[in-house]
Order: structure tokens, then C-alpha cells, then sequence
């Protein structure tokens, strides 16, 4: 079985509104040893402004992102997805990968009316090596050698913990280079913390997490903040209703005996205290997870009484209902996705709408527009049609031209005191003041200098 | 500790014996509590589909490998499967010191029973996971085989597949 590691440098933090401008990935054995790799760059899609902070990071000169001599997004989207379909079935890997080169790998196969769910389906799995390295420290103590920042916090960032445990990194921030860093610290998890390395593989299927938590066993999660990771030991009390990937579990160190003798608005209230005695598992997210019952201690607790208790807990059936069903009225919000960018998880597309995107891309450009016709999907007519603009803007019809030229330049809003999702000029305008007080990038001034006189040409 | 167990009535008493020491009467079977006090280290990792799992002792240290791809039930009859070459056949997987002499593997030779050694892990397995007077009891007091879904509820109940719930009732 392979792992794909992989990593991605991007326009910004938005996986909606921003795009990949480099995605690298290195396939290996089981054992880590490189079988193939793929390193790509693209250009920036002509209706979104890059952060002048991201382009720092990863410096890349604002000149390189509308370099013609390179792919389109949509042309390297399309390399991505044949590659990376050839690679499965795989284990793909990253750091921070699941929240964030995970997204943009998504919406940028949305976006390009490719398959989004690429690296979850073909028997593939999901690993976030940062989770991993996050528990280890935790229940593996001395598997990692961590630093701490100037804070004096420890920092899971991966360029300072891959050189503190002996990664000498050719680029910080490049993706090929952050893939080998990632790569050289998976060597050293698997090794180092076996059991934590075991069972992040062993949670990385959505089937494998579910089936667990419905076991109705106690587990450790773990959540980090601020370089601290916290854990605490939960058992499933229900799950999302809409939603059954999303499980609900109670701390089961809390005393619940009081909840149903609550008001609504009290019973809300205890829900949303710290720390929260109800917590979400996302199944499908590959959650880090310690089943109790290979742990030999945990904190000093009495593990039986902790495995009792989480049995008293689920037995109440009334009481798990109220749990639920308040959290669940706690902590969701209503997401109106207005722009067409982000509606990827507002429902999946059927298998006519598969049948044309396959033709879409099959057909010359001329006729592409045809092809759209037949899209009943509003979502992927509207994105094919950028496309198009993007990509032969000659074959757009005559009343998409204007539409098209309107979209480019991504104007705000009419509605006063209404931020658009999307970087505008003056957004960017102000992360480059940010940027250039930013002790971190003192070294980048003619850089910001090239970037503002890019900004200044953009219609404002 | 026996060199190698291929009878079935004995692979069946020693699960009895671990569950009753290690299980802590827990129903599912608390698989990883048993391991841990076994002193097995397991590993779930992804290997070829054809795979479930694989046992060996290397350097003195126990090792069980489960494929992480497979349907959680099937892990869970693959680590009982392969607990039971650990605790019935210890002898063979001490050979493994020479690593591919002594992985022993579940694969299709196996499922169809042909091999003494891997009939009684499975027999292990089976009752590993499903103890017969648990079995009785729930059958007795809680749910009745005429029922239409009550081999579903008690697959759920033992975290193993309704196949296997079927299997094991053949068997009672």
C-alpha cells in the first residue's frame, strides 16, 4: 500500500476564494522510499487578487502567478486529478493537511468540475501528520524533540520541529520541500510513537471512526491550541442530524446529573462553557483518536470507573437526547452560501451532471458551451462558464462576454458595510501595509514593491 | 504455554479462559484491553487488499499487523484471529525471527479451513468474540432468533459482521 504526501503553496487562506499556486507530492512504499513525485505550478485565475502576505511565505514573486508559460489552474487541476487517481489507492498525507490543502485540493477540483472527493474515494484513506505528531508529544512523550517559539509555547510548525528532530529542509515554504519535511517526520512518528501511529491509521476510514464510536468504548481526543494539546475522554452520546459523519460525545469526567432540571437557555449556556463538556468528532476528518483501552494510565484516572461512567452516561437514553439535541441548537448556524464558489458540501453532484462534466472536458473549446447547456447542476454551469472565460475566452457567447468581464474584476457588493468573501483591492491594499511592518519579511520590500505596482493596475 | 494447539475444543477453552481473565465481562470484547495485557503490540496499517493481518514475534516483542482498509468487523475477527496465533501457536511464530518464515497469514487458505493451525485461530476467534454463555444469555433473555432483525441487533452488539452472527449460531 502507498502513501502520497503532499503539500500545497496558495494565493491565501480561503480554499473558496483563493486557489493552489503550487501543489507538490511524493508517492512512497510502506516503508517511506520514494516511488514518484509530481511538483507543478499555475497561474493565478484572472479574478482573484493574491495576499502579498501568502506570496511572502512562500516567495513567489507576484510576476511568477500570471506567468503565461505556465498551466492555467484548470490545466493543472486536470494533471492533478489524472495523477493522483493513478496513485490510488493510497494513504494521502500531509501536515494540517485535512483543514487546509485538503479544502483547496476540493473546491479546486470543484471549481474546475473535476471530482472533489478524490483522496477519500478509490479505497483511499486520510492522514494528518501534524495530528499525529501533536499526540505523540502527548502519549509518547520523547518520540519528538518540540520547540517553542518565542513565546516560550511549543510550535508544531513544520519547519522549526522538522530541523529540531534533524531535517535539514532545502526550502521552508516551497511544497516539495514541506513534503519531504513531512515525509522525514512520518519516518520518524512511525518509530518513534508505534501505538499513536497505529491508531491515526486506524481512524483515517470514516467506517473505521463510526464503528468505533458506536461501540460505545471511551476514547481520548485531543485538541491543541496555542502549541498546548488538550485531551479529554469522551464517549458518543449522538450525532448531527443531518449529518451522522458528525458524531457527538460527552467528556465523561463531566457530572450531568443536573442537565434536565435546566432551562433551555441554561442548559445552552453549560453547553457552551470551558471547557465544553460536549464535543463533535468529525468521522470523515481521519480524528485522532486513543481508544482507553490501550492506554495503561491516563492523568492518574481510575480507567474502569471512567468505562463505567461513560456506560451509565449512554444508558440514558433521555438524557443523551437532550445533550444532542442542545448542542446541536448551541452550536449550529445557518451558512447562507450565497456565491457559487462555496458550494461544494451543499449537496454532491449526480451522476448526469459526472456524464457532462466527462464531455466538458472531452469536448474542443468551441464546443464546451454546447456541453454546458445540458448542465442542470446551476452550480458547475456557472463554473463552467468561468472556465471557459478562463481558459478560450474567444469561444464564450456574445451576452456571457460582458458577465464575464464584470466577474473578473470582482467588485463588492453593493450593500454598504457588506465585506465580500474575496481579497478586493483594498483588502489587499492593507495586508500590504501589514506586510511590510512584518518583522518576518524584512527581506521582501522590493518584492511588496513589484506587488503594489501590480495592485495600482487593477481596476479599483 | 503449549507449542502448537491445532485442537479445536482446546483453541476454544483458551479463549474462554482469556476472555473470562482479560475481558472484564464486556461485551463487545475489550480486544485491545486483551492485547495490551497479553503484551502484544498491534498495528494498524494499510496492506494489499487481499490481506487481513499477519503475526509474528520479533526481537522477543509480539506483533499483530490488521489491515486498516478492511470493514472494522473484519479487523476485529482479524485481531482475534490473530491473538489466537499468539496465544495457541507461539512456537510457529517464533521461527519468524527469520521474518518471512514466520509471518503466519490469514488469507483465503485459511477462510476455507484447510490448514489445522489456522482452523483453530479462527476457532479462537469465534469464541473470543462471541463467548458461547454470553450468547446463550442474550438469547434467552433478550432476543428472539424469530425476530426479524435480531441477528442484526446482536451483530451490533458483538461489533462482528451477521454473517459471522449466523456462523456462530450454527455452532452454539
Amino acid at each position: 500500500m502507498s502513501y502520497v504526501f503532499f503539500d500545497t503553496e496558495t494565493t491565501g487562506l480561503s480554499p473558496q476564494f483563493d486557489q493552489i499556486i503550487q501543489f507538490a507530492a511524493i508517492k512512497t512504499d510502506e516503508n517511506f522510499q520514494e516511488v514518484d513525485r509530481i511538483n507543478v505550478r499555475c497561474r493565478v485565475q484572472p479574478h482573484i487578487i493574491p495576499s502579498p502576505i501568502a506570496l511572502a511565505v512562500s516567495q513567489t514573486p507576484i510576476s511568477l502567478c500570471f506567468d503565461k508559460s505556465l498551466p492555467t489552474h484548470y490545466e493543472m487541476m486536470l494533471v492533478l486529478k489524472e495523477r493522483l487517481e493513478g496513485w490510488s489507492p493510497a494513504v494521502f498525507s500531509g501536515w494540517n493537511s485535512i483543514s487546509f490543502d485538503e479544502e483547496f485540493l476540493r473546491y479546486g477540483f470543484y471549481q474546475s468540475l473535476l471530482p472533489s472527493y478524490l483522496t477519500s474515494f478509490f479505497s483511499n484513506a486520510r492522514l494528518d501528520i501534524l495530528k499525529i505528531a501533536q499526540a505523540a508529544h502527548v502519549f509518547e512523550p520523547g518520540s519528538l524533540i518540540v520547540p517553542t517559539n518565542h513565546n516560550g509555547n511549543n510550535t508544531f510548525s513544520l519547519d522549526p520541529l522538522s530541523r529540531a528532530n534533524g531535517h535539514t529542509p532545502t526550502q521552508a515554504h516551497d511544497a516539495l520541500s514541506d513534503v519531504q519535511a513531512t515525509i522525514f517526520l512520518a519516518k520518524l512518528l512511525k518509530t518513534n510513537a508505534p501505538l499513536v501511529w497505529s491508531q491515526a491509521v486506524r481512524f483515517s476510514k470514516k467506517a473505521s471512526v463510526v464503528d468505533f464510536m458506536n461501540s460505545g468504548e471511551v476514547c481520548i481526543t485531543s485538541e491543541s491550541y496555542k502549541g498546548r494539546t488538550y485531551q479529554y475522554p469522551v464517549v458518543k452520546i449522538g450525532e448531527d442530524p443531518g449529518y451522522a459523519a458528525f458524531v457527538y460525545v460527552a467528556d465523561v469526567t463531566r457530572d450531568y446529573s443536573q442537565f434536565l432540571s435546566l432551562s433551555l437557555n441554561d442548559r445552552v449556556a453549560w453547553l457552551k462553557s470551558s471547557p465544553q463538556p460536549i464535543r463533535k468528532i468529525k468521522a470523515n476528518a481521519s480524528p485522532m483518536l486513543m481508544p482507553l483501552d490501550d492506554l495503561d494510565e491516563f492523568q492518574g484516572m481510575d480507567l474502569d470507573a471512567m468505562y463505567n461512567a461513560s456506560q451509565g452516561l449512554m444508558s440514558k437514553t433521555n438524557l443523551c437526547t437532550a445533550l444532542s439535541e442542545t448542542y446541536f441548537t448551541a452550536t449550529t448556524r445557518e451558512f447562507d452560501n450565497v456565491f457559487v464558489e462555496q458550494q461544494l458540501y451543499d449537496r454532491f453532484a449526480d451522476h448526469k451532471t459526472e456524464q457532462i462534466w466527462h464531455d466538458f472536458h472531452a469536448a474542443p473549446w468551441e464546443n464546451r458551451w454546447k456541453v454546458l447547456r445540458n448542465m442542470l447542476d446551476a452550480r458547475y454551469k456557472k463554473l463552467g462558464i468561468r472556465l471557459i472565460n478562463e481558459n478560450n475566452p474567444a469561444n464564450l457567447p456574445e451576452n456571457m462576454v460582458s458577465i464575464m468581464q464584470k466577474f473578473v474584476q470582482r467588485k463588492p457588493p453593493k450593500t454598504e458595510g457588506v465585506l465580500p468573501p474575496w481579497r478586493t483591492v483594498a483588502t489587499a491594499t492593507q495586508e500590504l501595509v501589514e506586510a511590510r511592518v512584518n518583522p518576518n519579511f524584512t527581506n521582501q520590500s522590493s518584492a511588496f514593491d513589484l506587488y503594489e505596482e501590480y495592485l495600482k493596475k487593477l481596476p479599483s | 504455554m503449549p507449542k502448537v494447539i491445532t485442537a479445536t475444543g482446546k483453541a476454544l477453552t483458551y479463549a474462554r479462559n482469556i476472555h473470562q481473565e482479560f475481558g472484564a465481562g464486556r461485551t463487545p470484547t475489550p480486544l485491545a484491553k486483551i492485547t495490551r495485557k497479553l503484551n502484544i503490540l498491534v498495528d494498524y496499517t494499510p496492506l494489499d487488499r487481499e490481506l487481513s493481518g499477519m503475526a509474528m514475534i520479533k526481537d522477543g516483542q509480539k506483533l499483530i499487523w490488521v489491515n486498516s482498509l478492511h470493514h472494522p468487523n473484519r479487523q476485529r475477527f482479524t485481531l482475534a484471529h490473530e491473538i489466537g496465533h499468539h496465544v495457541l501457536h507461539e512456537d510457529i511464530l517464533q521461527q519468524g525471527v527469520h521474518v518471512d518464515k514466520g509471518v503466519l497469514r490469514r488469507d483465503t487458505v485459511s477462510s476455507a479451513g484447510t490448514e489445522q493451525i489456522e482452523i483453530a485461530a479462527n476457532a479462537f476467534a469465534s469464541e473470543l468474540l462471541v463467548p458461547q454463555t454470553t450468547l446463550k444469555d442474550l438469547i434467552d433473555k433478550e432476543f428472539d432468533l424469530d425476530d426479524n432483525g435480531s441477528i442484526e441487533k446482536l451483530a451490533k452488539k458483538f461489533r462482528i459482521s451477521t454473517a459471522a452472527v449466523q456462523f456462530r449460531l450454527m455452532r452454539l
